[in-house]
């Protein structure tokens, strides 16, 4: 019986979220009325949470350099200490790890404003209004995280390369023009419809989808919030579990479709 | 008062309404209805279910057994576009206020009107000073945000707002809980004003006697989930009901 209910919930969960979903694909012509909104909310998620992204993704780089360099350096290949990092950047830890801090930051912040907003009757009052509360409130915070999530990506990327040449230059003794000529020559692997690089693009096509994942699984954990500040709590916290459970699984699906294949 | 109009149809009607909560039943089998232009003040203890009327009747809630009818339609059963009509013929105003707290407040009085009609800024610029004139919010208020004014405040405005798209039928959830004397009279007298000038049919939901007695052509009093009495303010105050005395207390004002 417990299994079952476990189950049920999570598929209940999961329909809410990709009815939500659809309800933004629906309604997204109404995006150039909402601009100032999606615009206030882009300054929201994309400044600040900048400085985390710059502090988080520099120390990504310098443990990704380390880790691999020292490995390299037994070898003698730390010359590939710089093609290491910025593949690892691009494709993986720099989408990867900014949609983590979205989820904790932004997305927990989504669910308890919309949560707050539910256990105090602006929902509510909303619906009374007859008033599209997916186009007020859930549209414009799925569209701004979408465009948020790759250009915080590339901060993260940029800063992750930087942080992991200081370390190759400082504690492996690999010189910094080594390090950026083979981070550069890493990333030159040609796209075959697209004038980017295949790693650049792949990552930022990852975390505009683990974007709108976050902004609908925090809109959604907000929508069915209900029971005052406990219930608030609760919203919050299933949204960013749900939120990096759902960027790791989509995260493999992705890689396996772009690479695999 | 006593400008029931007995000739009126009635403009909302509860069918042996029941509604239960988990194990809890909060309406019974309950009925009555309220006629076109007239004001009914239910009353009765608290956990009867007096603020789940009013959710039945805008369609948030949907009856377990019987009908609920609005203009002749059982909200619950409408289409979602249906519904929408049926609901831009009704104003809400929710015990808080329920002000949208991210927008000022000549922001969300303007918001019904920016998101459902196409009229010019200009036009909605214009209804929303008169709505907030009509509840006496003084213009350096218009920009504030929700979080920068009294509770009495936050109720005026949630009128305004309930009041913006001109509907036929306003409903008050507790006007008056959280307000000190002075400004309960000022919503009371307001909710009164509402109504006669723009013949509104309303339900208020209120526990104060000062409020009903000001405001009301009807009281309903509600008692395990059921009508247990609707009589005229005059009435039904100096009723001898045992169960309405218990209620009511010694020294009801």
């Amino acid at each position: 019986m417990g299994i079952w209910t476990t189950i049920s919930g999570l598929g209940l969960a999961l329909g809410l979220r990709l009815e939500l979903f659809g309800a933004v694909l629906a309604r997204l012509h109404d995006v150039p009325r909402r601009r100032a909104l999606i615009a206030q909310e882009l300054y929201g998620s994309a400044i600040q949470t900048l400085h985390v992204i710059l502090l988080v993704g520099l120390f990504i780089g310098m443990i990704v350099s380390l880790q691999t360099g020292i490995e390299l350096a037994r070898i003698g290949q730390q010359d590939q200490i710089g093609t290491i990092v910025a593949v690892s950047m691009a494709r993986e830890m720099g989408p990867f790890i900014t949609a983590t801090i979205l989820a904790a930051t932004v997305g927990s912040a989504m669910a308890a404003e919309i949560g707050t907003m539910s256990v105090s009757d602006e929902l509510a009052a909303l619906e009374v209004l007859s008033i599209d509360r997916v186009k007020l409130l859930v549209l414009p915070r799925v569209v701004s995280l979408m465009l948020a999530a790759p250009l915080l990506t590339v901060v993260c990327d940029a800063i992750g390369v930087l942080g992991g040449g200081f370390v190759a230059q400082s504690q492996l003794n690999v010189s910094w023009q080594l390090y950026i000529d083979s981070a550069l020559e890493a990333l030159r692997t040609p796209a075959q419809f697209l004038p980017l690089p295949k790693d650049v693009w792949s990552g930022l096509l990852k975390s505009v989808v683990f974007g709108a994942l976050v902004a609908v699984i925090g809109c959604a954990s907000g929508l069915q919030a209900h029971g005052g500040a406990l219930g608030v709590g609760r919203a919050t916290r299933a949204a960013v579990r749900d939120s990096i459970i759902a960027i790791i699984i989509s995260n493999y699906f992705m890689t396996w479709l772009l690479y695999q294949s | 008062m006593s400008s029931t109009k007995p000739m009126e149809p009635p403009v909302i009607r509860f069918e042996e309404v029941v509604k239960s909560f988990g194990t809890q039943r909060v309406l019974d089998g309950l009925t009555f209805e309220v006629r076109r232009g007239q004001c009914l003040a239910i009353m009765g203890p608290s956990g009867t279910g007096k603020s789940v009327i009013l959710r039945h009747a805008v369609g948030l809630m949907k009856p377990d057994a019987g009908r609920v009818l609005v203009e002749g339609q059982e909200p619950s059963k409408l289409k979602p576009r249906e519904l929408a009509v049926l609901r831009k013929k009704i104003g809400f105003l929710f015990q808080e206020g329920a002000l949208i707290n991210w927008l000022s407040v000549r922001d969300n009085v303007a918001l019904p009107l920016r998101e459902n009609t196409r009229l010019s800024e200009a036009e909605i610029a214009a209804k929303v000073e008169e709505k907030l004139d009509l509840v006496r919010i003084a213009k350096q208020s218009f920009d504030k945000m929700p979080s920068q004014i009294s509770g009495g405040m936050k109720k005026r405005v949630g009128l305004a707002r309930a009041l913006v798209t001109e509907p036929e039928i306003v409903l008050y959830d507790e006007p008056n809980a959280g307000l000190d004397p002075e400004i309960s009279a000022s919503i009371n007298d307001l909710i009164r004003e509402v109504q006669v000038r723009l013949g509104t049919t309303s339900i208020v939901v209120e526990h104060r006697v000062a409020c009903i007695k000001t405001v009301a052509d009807e009281v309903l009093f509600l008692e395990k989930g059921r009508a247990h009495l609707q009589l005229p303010p005059k009435e039904f105050f100096s009723s001898s009901d045992p169960r309405l005395r218990q209620f009511l207390g010694p020294n009801p004002d």
